[in-house]
C-alpha cells in the first residue's frame, strides 16, 4: 500500500512537469507581409486569433514593403530553406513554409502546428536571425527536422489522395484529349498518310510518318514549355492573370458559338479549307513524299509539321495556354511540369497516333467520324469558361486549394 | 439510277463512309456509282456546285438530280433516298 502511495505521490508531483514540457513547447510562426496586401491582413487577423487561443504559439511579424531589413531577411530565409517566391504573405513555421493565404492555408498551418507539437521542432528563422543556422548547416535542419503535413483529401473507395497530385495529371489528360480532338489539322495528316501509303515503301512510310508526328509533338512541347516560362515569370501579377482569364473567356465564347452553329446545321462532315491554302499544303506533301533524297524529304516533312502546328496552335492555343498557366499557379517544379506537359501532349496526339498506326498496319487510311466534332467545341468551350471564371473570382480553386 | 459521290482523301468523314458505300454497291449492283475526289478531279467536281462540306452524294434519276446528301450519313438515310427514287 505504501509503495502504491509513493508511486502516486511521485506521479502527482511530476505530472505537471511532464505535461508542461509539452505545453511549454512554443511554436514560432514567422509571417512576412505587406501592409497594403489584403491577404496579408486576413492572415494577420487569423494568426492573432490563433495566438490568443493557443498560448504555445508565438507570432513574429515582418513588414517587407517598407523595411529593407525585413525584405533582406525574407530573401535570406527563402534562399536557405529553398523556398523562393515573390508572393506574400509568406509564412514560415519550423522548416515549413506556405505562400499566400486562404481557407486551405489555415488548415495547413494548423496541421503543421499539430505535427510540430508531436515531433522535434527547431525554429529555423530565429536560428537564421541569430546566425546559428547558415549555409553550412541548413541542410542538416531541413533533413532532420521534418514533419509530415497531411493535406490529403479523403475520397470514398480511393482513400486519402493529394488533390494536386491527382488533379494535375487528370487535367493534363482531359484538356489534352479535348485539344487533340479539335480537328484543325487532322486533314493534313490524313493526306500525308494517303500519299505515303500510295508509295508502297513501308520503311519510308514509317519513317516519314513518324517524323511528322514526332516533329508535331516537339513543336507543341516547345510552345508549351516556352509559354510556361512566361507565365511563371508573370504569375504573381494579378492583371496578367485577369488578361489570361479574359482570353480564356473569349476562347470559350468562340467555341460555344461554334458548337451552337454546328447544332443548328443538320449535316456533319469535313469543312473544306480554303482552296489556296489546301493546294499549297498538298503540293508540298506531294513534293516531299515523292522526293528521292531521304534527307530533303525529311527536311520537307519537318518544315511541313512546323507550319501545320502553327495552324493547330492558332486554332486551339487557348487550352495549352490555360493548362500551363494552371501549372505555374500550382508552383509545380519545372521537371514535374515537363512531365505533365508530356502527358498532355501524348493525349493531344492520341487521335493522330491512332490514325497513323492503323494506316501503317492495315495500309488503309482511316478517318475519325466528324459526328462528335461539335462536342469537342462544347467541352473545350466549357473548360475555358470554367477556368476563366475561376481565374477571376476563385484563383485558389485553380490551385486545388478548396 | 446513278449516284455521284464526291469525297476527299484528306476527309475523315468521307473515309468513315467508305464501308457504308461499299455495302450499298454490293447490295444494289444495278445502281451506277461514280466517285470523284474533291482535289484530284477538280474539273468534274466543279460541275456539281459542291459546297464546303464533304462528302456529297448526288442522286440522279433519268439524268435528273433528284436528291443530294451532304456530310456523314447513316446507311439507313442513304437507303431511304435510294428506295424512294430507284
Amino acid at each position: 500500500m505504501k509503495k502504491i502511495l509513493k508511486i502516486l505521490l511521485v506521479y502527482i508531483l511530476f505530472l505537471p512537469i511532464i505535461v508542461s514540457a509539452k505545453e511549454n513547447k512554443v511554436i514560432d510562426i514567422h509571417l512576412f507581409y505587406s501592409s497594403t496586401c489584403p491577404h496579408c491582413k486576413n492572415e494577420r487577423i487569423y494568426l492573432e486569433g490563433l495566438q490568443k487561443t493557443n498560448e504555445n504559439i508565438k507570432v513574429h511579424l515582418y513588414e517587407v514593403s517598407n523595411s529593407s531589413e525585413n525584405s533582406a531577411l525574407l530573401d535570406r530565409v527563402q534562399e536557405l530553406i529553398k523556398g523562393k517566391s515573390s508572393h506574400i504573405p509568406y509564412t514560415v513555421i519550423g522548416n515549413k513554409y506556405r505562400v499566400g493565404f486562404n481557407n486551405s492555408t489555415k488548415l495547413e498551418i494548423e496541421s503543421i502546428i499539430k505535427a510540430y507539437e508531436d515531433n522535434d521542432y527547431v525554429d529555423i528563422v530565429s536560428g537564421i536571425i541569430d546566425g546559428s543556422i547558415n549555409e553550412d548547416n541548413i541542410d542538416e535542419y531541413l533533413d532532420k527536422v521534418d514533419v509530415e503535413v497531411d493535406s490529403d483529401v479523403d475520397i470514398p473507395l480511393l482513400g486519402k489522395v493529394d488533390p494536386k497530385k491527382v488533379s494535375l495529371p487528370l487535367l493534363a489528360i482531359i484538356i489534352g484529349l479535348v485539344d487533340g480532338f479539335n480537328p484543325c489539322a487532322m486533314w493534313i495528316l490524313i493526306f500525308l498518310i494517303s500519299m505515303l501509303i500510295g508509295m508502297k515503301d513501308k520503311k519510308r512510310m514509317w519513317y516519314l510518318g513518324s517524323l511528322f508526328i514526332a516533329t508535331s509533338a516537339i513543336i507543341y512541347l516547345l510552345f508549351m514549355v516556352a509559354w510556361l516560362n512566361i507565365v511563371i515569370a508573370v504569375k504573381d501579377i494579378r492583371w496578367v492573370q485577369i488578361l489570361i482569364a479574359i482570353v480564356a473567356l473569349i476562347g470559350a465564347l468562340v467555341n460555344i458559338v461554334n458548337y451552337l452553329k454546328e447544332v443548328k446545321k443538320k449535316d456533319n462532315g469535313c469543312q473544306v479549307v480554303d482552296d489556296k491554302k489546301r493546294k499549297r499544303i498538298f503540293a508540298k506533301i506531294k513534293k516531299y513524299t515523292h522526293e528521292k533524297s531521304l534527307i530533303i524529304a525529311s527536311i520537307g516533312v519537318i518544315a511541313l509539321a512546323i507550319s501545320v502546328n502553327v495552324i493547330e496552335l492558332a486554332c486551339s492555343a487557348g487550352l495549352p495556354i490555360l493548362f500551363t498557366n494552371i501549372l505555374s499557379l500550382n508552383n509545380v517544379s519545372i521537371e514535374l511540369s515537363s512531365i505533365y506537359i508530356l502527358i498532355y501532349i501524348i493525349f493531344f496526339m492520341l487521335d493522330d497516333l491512332i490514325v497513323f498506326f492503323i494506316a501503317m498496319f492495315t495500309l488503309q487510311v482511316t478517318g475519325i467520324t466528324t459526328k462528335y466534332t461539335k462536342y469537342t467545341h462544347l467541352i473545350g468551350g466549357l473548360i475555358m469558361l470554367i477556368i476563366g471564371i475561376l481565374l477571376i473570382i476563385k484563383p485558389e480553386w485553380v490551385m486545388f486549394n478548396f | 439510277m446513278k449516284i455521284i459521290m464526291i469525297n476527299a482523301m484528306w476527309c475523315g468523314g468521307c473515309l468513315v463512309m467508305h464501308k457504308v458505300w461499299k455495302q450499298i454497291e454490293e447490295e444494289y449492283p444495278s445502281i451506277e456509282i461514280i466517285k470523284y475526289d474533291y482535289d484530284m478531279d477538280e474539273e468534274e467536281v466543279q460541275k456539281y456546285n459542291v459546297g464546303n462540306l464533304l462528302p456529297v452524294a448526288i442522286f440522279y434519276k433519268d439524268n435528273k438530280e433528284v436528291a443530294r446528301l451532304i456530310g456523314e450519313k447513316k446507311k439507313e438515310e442513304i437507303l431511304k433516298v435510294i428506295n424512294e427514287w430507284k
